[in-house]
């Protein structure tokens, strides 16, 4: 609460002087939280997913923002692979969680959860860890696995002029992305719109037909309506899939951003890349998805 | 003798429960249960009991040694108590429409000992000759689990999914929607045929299958002539009113004689319970009637029961002309001149050798990779599973197949074991790569191997194109599986005839902590 009066005293100054504001708040330090709606992304490390995810909500001004009373929140995490949480293959399923507890706190009639899975859906689901912490958190988990769940609609993109999304996208009100960073073979990375390939049906139309630009493409269509970068562990070679532990590193870091494609960019710089050499967060940058130069951008940074 | 009449009762409860058990584990979808529920409630089935213990002797598979002594004793009380072919034909009787109340349901026959012997005898020399080929098409275990997985699995999925989408419309997602069995024609086509044939001859003339054809109940008649324990008449009491042979399904009862044909006798204890004057007893070979009337053989009939299943296996011929690839384009071909076989099945010849082609670890498989054959094993393993990485890709942590399968054809492995059991190598095809032809970042083989054999090294200008490591390749088909081209793949999967050794990956189990000072934005 008191963050919240806090945000309402300093909000309309926030609006109009951002980089000054940030630059003061950033030589207060971390203990002075603002809140309010000001920041264009939010970056927190050290802490627990839990307390990580609350820090930066409450710098973007508190769940209400996003979820409001009786409103239908899907999420969308990243449950491709069939390996077990400490192996950063599939968002933390403690982060999942609180932000299903969150939303439902917020006051949303209900919080959706799926993913189209590389692996096979049932031992994600399991093994992820991720079904078990939707249903103690009192989310629903839905499947993904049959082409009737998905619906055929219009990008208009380059590329991706059409694509099958799955219905939950298209009937919720809000949608929020909750992707885990990961090195990737091809992409060099993955992240927020990387992400979105798990709530289309046909993966492999994109990998045919020019994947940056399929990946830039999609959230033409529908972007959502906040991106949350679990990057608690990160797996930093071998990814999607990683072999094992060895490929994981303790980052303890979130990346947050209504735009996705900001979060991409901080994301890329997280892991050590340049996000000028990502194909698909400069194609999506150049169609005016969101803005790729952070040095342009509100950038709120906790340290726990 | 009080409870001789209600053995028919027990045997009732006894069969439907050993029915209902195998029933269930061919659709234990989600792998609830564990390899010994399975193997203990499949520890009884003869073949598939007797092929283990031919390939792996051990005490888990000497169910069939239990069924002979337990036939030593009863007869072949195994064909109505635990058969589950058996007992769904006794169910299928009861489909039979009856035009009037009339309870003379079956008539004695006789028996044509030359058709039985020698499916017994071809079921042996199958075996010695190495191909369980036969044993497909006879063993009732299996032909049981090719109908239930070919015709009962759709029915219960469908089931299922309409439950799923009731209660999804009700805002519940208790239950997961199940993907329908893959349609394949001609496993659908025999399974068709062969529950039509026993429609047929169970409205005619009851366990027919049973008495005239299937191995096990002619190997097991034979044990029951030394039976303990037999069903006999006792003479004095029999009015010869004939109300046992008409309950008979085996016919194996001729009042005239007033004489079993207990090689015959399915041990379903029907004539026990209808029997007004308790002529009939259940007792000790040697007790009373010393002599035992086998009647003398006649060469008889049941050539039409060869005629169809020949008709059958003519129509399977067949299709082996249909089975052309159409519409192949530039691409280069994925040639695959062996078909790949689950893990834990050490080789095709073993696993031709061993697979009744039950369908048990097709129903159980959790990706549904394993499919039915036609003629990719050639005509050996009609229907046998092998892995299509069209359908989907063998999941690197699961054993599953292995701990359901009762053959022993498939072995049970561990997971840590399974990782480096190499059931093919991983090929690329440049040339049919989208990276090479399109020149756009793709990798989804890479993305989808567990091992990094398929890895992403640098192409053309921020390009990276796929590499194989076949030595630490598994063979699962992932990648075959996930790579987007057509009609052809650019990377797949070539059969290890006999299964190698992958080399092992490195391994760790511990996170490096690397909190960053500073964001590095």
């Amino acid at each position: 609460m008191k963050r919240l009066c806090l945000g309402a005293a300093g909000g309309t100054l926030i609006a109009k002087g951002i980089k000054a504001q940030t630059e003061t708040l950033k030589l207060l330090g971390s203990s002075f939280i603002p809140s309010g709606t000001g920041y264009d992304l939010v970056a927190v490390k050290g802490g627990e997913p839990e307390v990580m995810f609350d820090k930066a909500i409450a710098a973007l001004g508190g769940m209400s923002q996003f979820v409001k009373s009786g409103q239908k929140v899907v999420l969308k995490p990243n449950i491709g692979w069939d390996v077990a949480p400490e192996r950063a293959g599939n968002t933390n399923p403690q982060l999942v969680s609180h932000i299903i507890k969150r939303c439902l706190e917020a006051g949303a009639a209900e919080v959706c959860v799926f993913d189209n899975s590389c692996d096979n859906w049932v031992k994600t689901y399991k093994t992820s860890g991720i079904e078990e912490a939707v249903k103690s958190a009192g989310g629903k988990m839905f499947p993904a696995n049959e082409e009737r769940f998905f619906k055929t609609v219009n990008v208009q993109g380059k590329v991706l002029k059409t694509a099958a999304v799955h219905e939950l996208i298209l009937n919720s009100d809000v949608f929020i992305n909750v992707p885990i960073l990961k090195n990737h073979g091809s992409t060099l990375f993955t992240g927020s719109m990387k992400n979105l390939m798990g709530v289309v049906w046909d993966r492999r139309f994109w990998h045919r037909n020019n994947l940056h630009q399929c990946i830039a493409d999609f959230p033409k269509f529908r972007k959502p309506d906040l991106n949350v970068v679990d990057a608690y562990r990160v797996m930093y070679r071998n990814g999607p899939r990683g072999l094992s532990m060895a490929d994981v590193k303790l980052m303890k870091s979130m990346i947050v951003s209504r735009d996705i494609v900001a979060a991409d960019a901080a994301a890329a710089r997280l892991l050590g890349l340049d996000p000028n050499e990502i194909t698909h967060i400069v194609m999506a940058n150049n169609s005016k998805i969101g803005t790729m130069d952070l040095s342009k951008l509100s950038i709120q940074r906790i340290n726990i | 003798m009080k409870v001789q009449p209600k053995l028919r009762i027990f045997r009732i409860i006894v069969a439907i429960l050993s029915l209902a058990l195998i029933i269930l584990a061919f659709f234990d979808y989600e792998g609830k249960w564990s390899s010994s529920f399975f193997r203990s409630i499949l520890f009884l089935q003869f073949v598939p009991s007797f092929l283990q213990f031919v390939h792996f002797p051990s005490i888990f598979a000497t169910g069939f040694i239990l069924v002979i002594l337990l036939t030593f004793l009863f007869g072949r009380v195994y064909c109505s108590w635990i058969c589950p072919l058996g007992i769904l034909q006794d169910g299928l009787r009861k489909l039979k429409p009856h035009k009037r109340k009339r309870r003379n349901r079956y008539q004695f026959y006789k028996t044509n000992k030359w058709l039985k012997y020698s499916v017994l005898t071809l079921s042996f020399v199958s075996i010695l000759f190495g191909s369980a080929f036969f044993l497909r098409f006879v063993d009732p275990y299996s032909l049981f689990g090719k109908l239930i997985y070919q015709l009962g699995s759709p029915v219960v999925i469908g089931a299922n999914n309409l439950v799923f989408n009731i209660l999804q419309y009700m805002g519940n997602y208790s239950l997961k929607p199940l993907p329908y069995p893959s349609f394949h024609l001609w496993a659908f086509v025999f399974s068709i045929g062969v529950l039509g044939i026993l429609i047929f001859l169970v409205f005619w003339r009851g366990r027919v299958y049973c008495t005239e054809w299937c191995p096990v109940g002619t190997l097991l008649g034979v044990v029951s002539k030394f039976s303990i324990f037999k069903l006999q008449i006792s003479e004095n009491s029999c009015t010869s009113c004939g109300l046992c042979a008409r309950n008979c399904k085996a016919g194996c009862i001729e009042t005239k004689l007033k004489t079993i044909d207990f090689e015959r006798c399915v041990g379903c204890f029907n004539c026990l319970s209808i029997c007004t004057t308790q002529a009939i007893v259940f007792r000790r070979r040697w007790e009373k009637i010393s002599k035992n009337d086998l009647y003398q053989p006649d060469l008889q009939r049941r050539k039409i029961l060869g005629l169809l299943i020949a008709a059958t296996a003519g129509l399977g011929l067949k299709s082996a002309m249909a089975q052309t690839n159409a519409g192949a384009k530039a691409l280069l071909p994925n040639p695959k001149p062996n078909p790949v076989t689950p893990p834990g099945s050490l080789s095709i010849e073993h696993f031709n050798n061993s697979c009744t082609a039950c369908h048990l670890c097709i129903s159980a498989c959790p990706t549904k990779v394993l499919q039915p054959a036609l003629f990719q094993y050639g005509l050996n393993g009609l229907f046998q599973p092998y892995l299509d990485f069209h359908k989907n890709f063998c999941n690197y942590d699961c054993v599953r197949c292995g701990e359901v399968c009762p053959t022993g054809a498939i072995v049970q492995l561990i997971p840590e074991d399974k990782k480096l059991i190499q059931i093919g190598r991983a090929h690329f095809l440049r040339e049919n790569c989208v990276v090479y032809t399109e020149e756009t970042a793709c990798g989804a083989c890479s993305e989808h191997c567990p091992t990094k054999a398929v890895h992403m090294v640098p192409y053309k200008a921020g390009l990276t194109i796929p590499e194989v490591n076949q030595n630490i390749c598994v063979g699962c088909g992932a990648c075959e599986y996930a790579c987007p081209t057509i009609p052809n793949k650019a990377i797949y999967i070539a059969a290890n005839p006999v299964h190698l050794k992958a080399l092992p990956t490195e391994k760790s189990n511990e996170i490096l902590e690397e909190i960053p000072e500073e964001f590095p934005f």
